[in-house]
């Protein structure tokens, strides 16, 4: 009977020591530099929030942590789509004034691979700018590092909550350098194909209600040349 | 007592065990013990990795995809939209038609033209297979947009002519798509149908997509209307 113990004992401390294996592993989530930075292309930068509750709206399968905004939105419970989310945001000028609408489509992504430190989500933006045109983005992103940063200190913190400074770039691809597929639909975007990369910024986090302040930035990186004759060449 | 004690260095005693002098077996039987437990934790270890590694942690819901073939080589596939069930959202300004209740849709002139919308998506079988916006802009420039997502396969990203036809149908194509939608081309049309006979009283109209794609190498003509709508071979 000791024996069994003892080989239950050493199972869960080797499950414990793999799992703490897995969370310290300092080499996992660490891209914090956008991969646009350094491109001498013009860029557009889009700010949003990413808090929920400051979304025009925002929907889940109405289990998750985050509820839907405004309370009396649709759920996503349909065994097809309850692995998603939908959130409606005014999109923002790095000055702060609105320019446009954003919409973005997030899915659990069965890439994940938490063995290499990858909590993948499918993502796509529809993005409409009134005054210069409409966007494509997909991509995929990791929530690696959000998770193991945020959501699991919150949880391990005794007020249930996170806070403190933290920046990541979530795009991990599909482009080979962890950028986003950008497509120009309308306007002085049509015909353009070109790449993007959307990072976070949180400050505030709360195990009852998810996100308390947390904004989310979209780098867009432009084509110098005129995007029609870019289309056409193609 | 003084058989437990042994001298070491100098003046110094300590107390040894008394496995050392027990010489009854129990020393091997401890050490036994330790092994288990020392295989325990390598089992935790494999079997931990070993779940990371084979059990998805993902595994999204799927619908059949309900395809068929179009006489141009395209596969024809239709999805639709209850209204007004399947609504999520309707965001225009200076409407009251907003929805859903409590939404606080910006009153600016930016967004003035334009009307914003989000939608359960239906497959031919009833079934909700994702998520699609639709983004409306009138003023000097109209256009119509789609932005379909469907978590286990893709989001396509369509174009559509702001004026429809004469029978009402409005013409668009896929501009582009992710996953499995990422290297098609070809054609989507949108009808909108308000002469529902089925006796259910929460829908009062249905709005259809009829797509009709093909792979990168292979020619097409953009779906017709006669097309669409006239069905093609299962």
């Amino acid at each position: 009977m000791k024996y069994l113990i003892a080989l239950l004992l050493g199972i869960v401390v080797g499950i414990a020591t793999f799992s703490a294996m897995l969370y310290f592993n300092p080499f996992s989530g660490k891209q914090s530099i956008s991969p646009l930075a350094v491109s001498s292309q013009q860029t557009l930068n889009l700010n949003y929030t990413a808090v929920p509750a400051e979304s025009l709206l925002f929907t889940n399968d109405g289990e998750s942590i985050s509820a839907p905004h405004p309370e009396k939105t649709a759920e996503l419970w349909e065994s097809t789509i309850r692995k998603s989310r939908v959130q409606v945001v005014e999109m923002m000028d790095s000055r702060g004034n609105p320019v446009g609408l954003g919409i973005k489509f997030s899915s659990d992504s069965e890439a994940t691979r938490l063995l290499n430190s990858e909590a993948m989500v499918d993502s796509a933006w529809h993005i409409h700018l009134p005054e210069r045109g409409t966007l494509f983005i997909g991509q995929t992103e990791n929530y690696w590092a959000y998770v193991r940063d945020i959501v699991v200190a919150a949880g391990w913190n005794s007020a249930d909550s996170w806070r403190g400074k933290w920046n990541r770039v979530m795009t991990a691809g599909p482009n080979a350098i962890g950028t986003a597929r950008v497509t120009g639909g309308n306007g002085e975007f049509a015909g353009i194909e070109t790449e993007a990369v959307e990072s976070l910024h949180a400050t505030a986090y709360s195990t009852d209600t998810g996100p308390v302040a947390m904004d989310g930035n979209v780098l867009v990186s432009l084509p110098d040349a005129d995007p029609r004759q870019t289309a056409q060449q193609n | 007592m003084a058989s437990q004690l042994t001298r070491i260095d100098g003046p110094r005693y300590v107390q040894l065990s008394p496995l050392v002098t027990d010489g009854n077996g129990q020393l091997a039987r401890e050490r036994t013990l330790i092994k288990t437990f020392i295989l325990g934790v390598i089992l935790g270890l494999g079997l931990a990795a070993a779940a990371l590694y084979f059990v998805p942690a993902v595994d999204q819901g799927r619908e059949r995809s309900i395809i068929s073939v179009q006489a141009n080589g395209g596969n024809r596939e239709v999805f639709h939209v209850n209204l007004p069930g399947d609504r999520i959202l309707v965001g225009r300004s200076g409407e009251q038609q907003t929805f859903p209740a409590g939404i606080v849709w910006p009153d600016s002139d930016l967004l003035a033209d334009t009307q914003a919308e989000l939608f359960k998506v239906r497959n031919d079988a009833e079934r909700v297979v994702g998520v699609a916006s639709r983004i409306a802009a009138g003023g000097d420039r109209p256009f119509i947009e789609w932005a379909l997502h469907m978590p286990a396969r893709g989001t396509m990203y369509a174009l559509f002519d702001s004026a429809p036809t004469d029978s009402g149908v409005r013409m668009g194509s896929l501009r582009t798509g992710t996953r499995e939608f990422e290297e098609l081309r070809g054609g989507i049309v949108e009808r909108y149908v308000t002469d529902i006979a089925d006796g259910d009283e929460s829908m009062t109209a249905r709005l259809e997509l009829v797509t009709a794609l093909v792979g990168p190498d292979v020619p097409f003509t953009l779906i017709g209307e006669d097309e669409a709508f006239g069905g093609g071979e299962e």
